[in-house]
């Protein structure tokens, strides 16, 4: 796959604030990008550098091959961008405000038509067709205006927040609808602070904090990446005690804790582990070896949660 | 700027200001409820601002006054036209851009593929074609002046056919009358649409930039008609004659506002390229 979005360098200063220091990011064709990171981060500013909104004071951008900076018209033909504070016009119908953004977008007469019943389908407002936009929820007026980014059949999408202010069914309905725009091939440049939600669809993700990407990855890779130690939890059958003796003397191993210090059952010791795979293997070898009668033996996978809080120390700008 | 004109009519944004997708300008729907009592006040301002003129018309040539009436009556009923337009035009053009900053659609609008200047004049046309009705008074009226000017020139002629030069010059004098008849409507509606645009692309209110628009157009109104300018010919200009004072003060206001006119359309361009290029802020 081709890279689609290539960030390098970008930096951007309101005075003496730097909102967005030294950003150099490249997502891949056909991806679903989660951007997360506290408040004052920088995501929106990187955001709206990418859509041709506002002027980076250094670097540069380009999306599909165009710069953000010399070639804004061709940029703005290939994205669909959905802001945090997105308006909409209350005194249109439903079918008029597809209707009306089309035709700015130079969609033939012929083709709107066809194409408003496919969005409205797309995003489950066809029985809405008729409705004043004001007239909507929140939730609805939120994939009218995803509909809305999706007129000119864009290549990337960049959503600033989509689910923010949702209830939890709208939310849901959100997620399923960036679903199914990543099964259509689109790519997509979202940023939440609902980590479940990015972790759900997202296909990597990127962390800011005070203007700097502080991870970037894949969710996977990067837990490996963070967790130096690893968090094991094995349960026995009867008595702890020979687990955590023989636990004590294990050079990786470097804390040990059961029901007493910590949220556990009576048969449950959880441990800190700095080896790899192989010591981790090597010491599920030798507990069995000395006859330790383990039921379970597992890691506690830590989620983007726990990633994000370990990556950000809550630095805002 | 041919073919923008050209395909005016296709234009999604003339057609949005229109009215073809929804109903953009509250601002307009609320004044246009009370569009009697606006046209009432037209009505009785258009009385006092022209009846100063007549007698002043009238004192020249007591012979023709039937004659200045019929340039006279078309002008009153302009006038009522022009101030009638004149206290809707800031309602149509003063929340073209600063309506979608408020409600958070200008971005969204920034990102079509339509030039800025052409959006920016595609939606000051299509809210002023929303006066249908006024623009075809208006045009009736300036036939009318037109009509009534070339009617006075021939009395002219029929009234005083012995002295050619008195002929030439009374002629003159009407020819500038009716310039200024002609022009000074047209002129001064141009100035009012473009400074509410203008003042749109600058403040991030809607209201304030509609009494901006109104406090501006109420000081230059004051300051830039024929009374003033008149009072001001007279002082400056003692050794003119009656025709040339007359023609300053007839001609002066308008040459005034196409000037500004001009000179709001430069600016218009230039915030045009500005809310092109990315924002700074």
């Amino acid at each position: 796959m081709s890279t689609i979005v290539e960030i390098n360098g970008l930096t951007k200063k309101y005075g003496s604030l730097t909102a967005l220091d030294d950003l150099n990011l490249n997502i891949e064709e056909g991806a679903v990008f989660g951007f997360l990171g506290p408040n004052g981060a920088g995501k929106t500013t990187t955001m709206r550098i990418l859509t041709t909104l506002l002027k980076p004071t250094a670097g540069d951008a380009r999306i599909g091959g165009y710069s953000v900076t010399k070639n804004p018209n061709d940029v703005r033909r290939l994205i669909g961008y959905m802001p945090d504070f997105f308006g909409v016009y209350d005194d249109m119908k439903v079918w008029e405000y597809l209707d009306f953004f089309a035709a700015c977008y130079n969609v033939p007469a012929n083709v709107r038509q066809g194409m408003i019943g496919d969005l409205l389908a797309l995003v489950d407002l066809n029985h809405k067709r008729d409705a004043f936009v004001e007239s909507l929820s929140r939730g609805m007026k939120q994939r009218l205006c995803l509909a809305r980014t999706l007129a000119h059949d864009p290549q990337i999408l960049i959503l600033d927040e989509p689910a923010s202010g949702l209830d939890p069914r709208a939310r849901i309905e959100m997620r399923e609808l960036l679903r199914a725009l990543k099964q259509m091939g689109k790519t997509i440049f979202f940023s939440s602070h609902i980590l479940s939600e990015v972790a759900d669809i997202c296909t990597s993700i990127g962390i800011m904090e005070a203007g700097r990407m502080v991870a970037f990855g894949d969710l996977q890779t990067m837990r490996q990446q963070l967790q130096m130690h690893r968090l094991i939890q094995a349960r026995v059958l009867g008595d702890i005690t020979p687990l955590k003796e023989f636990l004590l003397h294990e050079p990786n191993v470097q804390s040990v804790m059961d029901g007493t210090e910590v949220e556990l059952t009576a048969d449950v010791v959880r441990f800190d582990f700095t080896g790899d795979d192989e010591a981790l293997s090597n010491l599920l070898s030798r507990l069995i070896a000395v006859q330790i009668p383990l039921i379970s033996f597992s890691e506690e996978m830590g989620d983007l949660e726990d990633v994000f809080m370990q990556v950000t120390k809550g630095i805002v700008n | 700027m041919f073919h923008f004109f050209r395909t005016l009519r296709h234009n999604p944004i003339y057609l949005r200001e229109h009215g073809r997708w929804g109903q953009p300008n509250r601002f307009f729907s609320t004044l246009s409820r009370y569009s009697p009592f606006v046209f009432m006040g037209a009505f009785v301002v258009g009385i006092c601002s022209t009846s100063y003129g007549f007698p002043l018309l009238m004192g020249l040539n007591s012979d023709i006054i039937g004659y200045w009436l019929i340039v006279c009556l078309p002008t009153f009923a302009v006038q009522i036209m022009l101030l009638g337009a004149l206290v809707t035009v800031p309602t149509l053009t003063t929340p073209l851009v600063s309506t979608e900053m408020e409600q958070g659609t200008w971005e969204i609008l920034r990102l079509t593929p339509q030039p800025m200047l052409d959006l920016l004049v595609a939606k000051m046309l299509g809210a002023l074609a929303r006066l249908k009705w006024l623009w075809v008074l208006l045009l009736i009226g300036t036939f009318l002046q037109v009509a009534g000017g070339a009617l006075g020139i021939l009395g002219i002629v029929a009234i005083v056919p012995e002295d050619l030069t008195e002929q030439v010059n009374m002629s003159v004098l009407l020819i500038l009358l009716s310039i200024l008849l002609v022009t000074r409507p047209w002129a001064e509606i141009a100035f009012i649409a473009v400074l509410g645009l203008v003042i749109s692309t600058i403040v991030r209110s809607t209201r304030l930039g509609l009494a901006t628009c109104y406090i501006i157009l109420f000081i230059v109104r004051t300051l830039n008609g024929n009374f003033v300018w008149g009072i001001i010919a007279i002082l400056v200009g003692e050794a003119l004659n009656s025709e040339s004072l007359f023609a300053i003060v007839s001609l002066t206001p308008s040459m005034i506002y196409l000037l500004s006119t001009a000179v709001l359309m430069l600016v218009l361009i230039w915030r045009a390229n500005v809310l092109t290029t990315m924002s700074n802020e």
